[in-house]
């Protein structure tokens, strides 16, 4: 019914009545009960909840909400507590936490339903977000909807099989070292990091507090630029929230390139990336030329330590945050999971200082550098061409940890940064999953990267192909 | 994250993981990579007495590019 439609192609459906709100629901539901389950995507249906919700939306017969009717699912992080007093299931992925419920809901939940969506359950996420390949060996391990034998990245992996597949138009993930960026970029869609502060995680199931950042993962930008209308809204309940000018994301979407400035970073992603992972950013970066963008060489800061700090970063606070229920229930914890977590606690309280410390000075170093001559700066996301799900169930071993540093190798520098970045889908590599690119910008500059973005899904028209579901 | 209770945790954690049944050369590996992380911040020298967070550092360039 509304399979792989875009929110203003199903909005349009609704205003003109050739969609019952109520039948639309019960179509998802139903898809994400079969469809959804049959790629270890889906968590949590909650199809009276959400038919309840259609009805009171009919009633109000409101056409101006930006999402009216829009039926949505999300990464099981985002807490969900009914007015009935009903949590939903607040598991973060993990047996250690299974039947715990929301307590709360999310402020992001908030607004997409002040929006007018239909809120219609939860999708699967890596264990307390933590990992990059997706698999869970608790909640399931996501297959990519494009070839059910390769992974969706992680750890929004449940969001980007789920609307890869068709059966939602967007869905919201979180992204600490890549958990937007690399499950959308695995699935062929747009997923944006924003810039650290910019959307509340006010009710966000935590792993770290410095890093995390919500963002939406889309078929278009169109849809990117929707989102962030309505989850740009300052949080009090969030103290990295920022308060920042009221933009319209979705103006100036179609205004071209010509004249901006784009860099190639000399050094550091595609010396860390596989050949043909190189070829791709390097032709995406020859495209945006040809789309009149200035392209030039970037010199940017050794950020060659980037990637190991925000994994130091990430599991220090991690562990803290979650100390009580590691030392009490290690045992119910998949063992990488575990081992993560458990490399931050022997991080000292000087050492934690410093490292917040230190991230400062590097940003401030970065920024003054990278951005002196561009104004974005173009990189792979994967460095890599994407696994299958036998060959990255790599468990606790040795091999896992280099593999985990090696795929978060593009990303993680840029949560340690806290800039926003938008990855986008390019073409396909020999195994039929998607390739893509990542545009890094100035903080806050996010209506700039879908500019961009924008230019960039013309022309490489990646939805026109569609998987066999 | 007080000294005190981090000081605590760490010795309850390495205590808890020298008591559980999980394979102590994982272990080992997770020291291992600790070890080398922390290694590399040790490395790092922090001059830069202000701005206190990402957000002002933020508006600082933000503000030199004006």
């Amino acid at each position: 019914m509304i399979d792989f439609k875009s929110f203003l192609e199903i909005k349009d459906l609704i205003d003109t009545n050739k969609i019952n709100a109520i039948e639309l629901v019960n179509d998802v539901t139903n898809k994400l009960e079969t469809v959804g389950r049959s790629l270890n995507a889906v968590r949590f249906v909650f199809k009276e909840f959400a038919i309840e919700r259609a009805k009171k939306l009919l009633e109000k017969q409101e056409q101006e909400y930006p999402l009216n009717c829009i039926p949505l699912a999300h990464k099981e992080l985002f807490q969900r507590l009914q007015k009935n007093g009903i949590g939903w299931p607040n598991e973060g992925g993990s047996r250690s936490r299974e039947g715990l419920k929301s307590d709360k809901t999310a402020k992001v939940i908030s607004l997409l339903d002040k929006a007018g969506s239909i809120d219609c359950g939860r999708l699967v996420s890596v264990e307390y977000a933590f990992g990059v390949t997706g698999h869970n060996n608790y909640a399931g391990t996501p297959k990519n909807p494009w070839n059910r034998d390769y992974v969706c990245g992680g750890s929004s992996s449940g969001s980007a099989a789920v609307v890869a597949a068709g059966l939602v138009p967007a869905a919201l993930g979180t992204d600490t070292g890549g958990s937007v960026r690399l499950p959308a970029s695995a699935c062929g869609l747009f997923g944006i990091k924003p810039t650290q502060g910019l959307i509340s995680r006010d009710g966000v199931f935590p792993l770290s507090v410095s890093l995390d950042t919500v963002g939406p993962l889309a078929r278009s930008v169109t849809d990117i630029a929707k989102m962030l209308n309505i989850l740009v809204v300052e949080d009090k309940n969030d103290k990295s929230s920022v308060q920042v000018d009221k933009q319209n994301y979705l103006s100036e979407l179609d205004i071209g390139i010509k004249g901006l400035k784009i860099g190639l970073p000399d050094s550091y992603f595609l010396d860390g990336s596989d050949e043909e992972i190189r070829i791709d950013v390097i032709n995406t970066f020859s495209i945006l030329e040809k789309l009149g963008a200035i392209c030039l060489d970037a010199k940017i800061p050794n950020i060659e330590n980037a990637n190991d700090l925000n994994m130091l970063l990430i599991s220090s606070e991690a562990a803290n945050a979650h100390k009580n229920i590691v030392l009490e229930e290690h045992k119910l914890f998949n063992e990488q999971t575990l081992m993560r977590i458990l490399s931050g606690a022997f991080t000292s309280t000087q050492e934690y200082k410093k490292l917040l410390r230190y991230r400062i000075q590097f940003i401030h170093e970065f920024l003054h550098k990278a951005f002196e001559k561009v104004d974005i700066l173009i990189a792979p996301v994967w460095p890599c061409y994407i696994p299958t799900i036998k060959e990255s169930d790599l468990g606790a071993n040795s091999d896992a940890a280099n593999l985990v540093r090696r795929i978060g190798h593009n990303t993680r520098p840029i949560n340690y940064l806290g800039l926003p970045a938008i990855s986008i889908p390019t073409g396909f590599d020999p195994n039929g999953l998607p390739l893509s690119v990542q545009l890094i910008g100035k903080p806050f500059s996010e209506k700039l990267l879908l500019r961009v973005a924008y230019a960039l899904e013309k022309q490489f028209s990646f939805w026109d192909t569609r998987p066999d579901i | 994250m007080g000294k005190e209770i981090k000081n605590d945790y760490r010795i309850k954690i390495l205590s808890e993981l020298d008591n559980s049944e999980i394979n102590k050369s994982l272990i080992k590996n997770v020291y291992n990579v600790s070890q080398k992380q922390l290694n590399t911040l040790g490395q790092k020298k922090v001059s830069l007495k202000k701005p206190n967070t990402v957000n002002e550092v933020f508006k600082l360039f933000l503000n030199s590019k004006r």
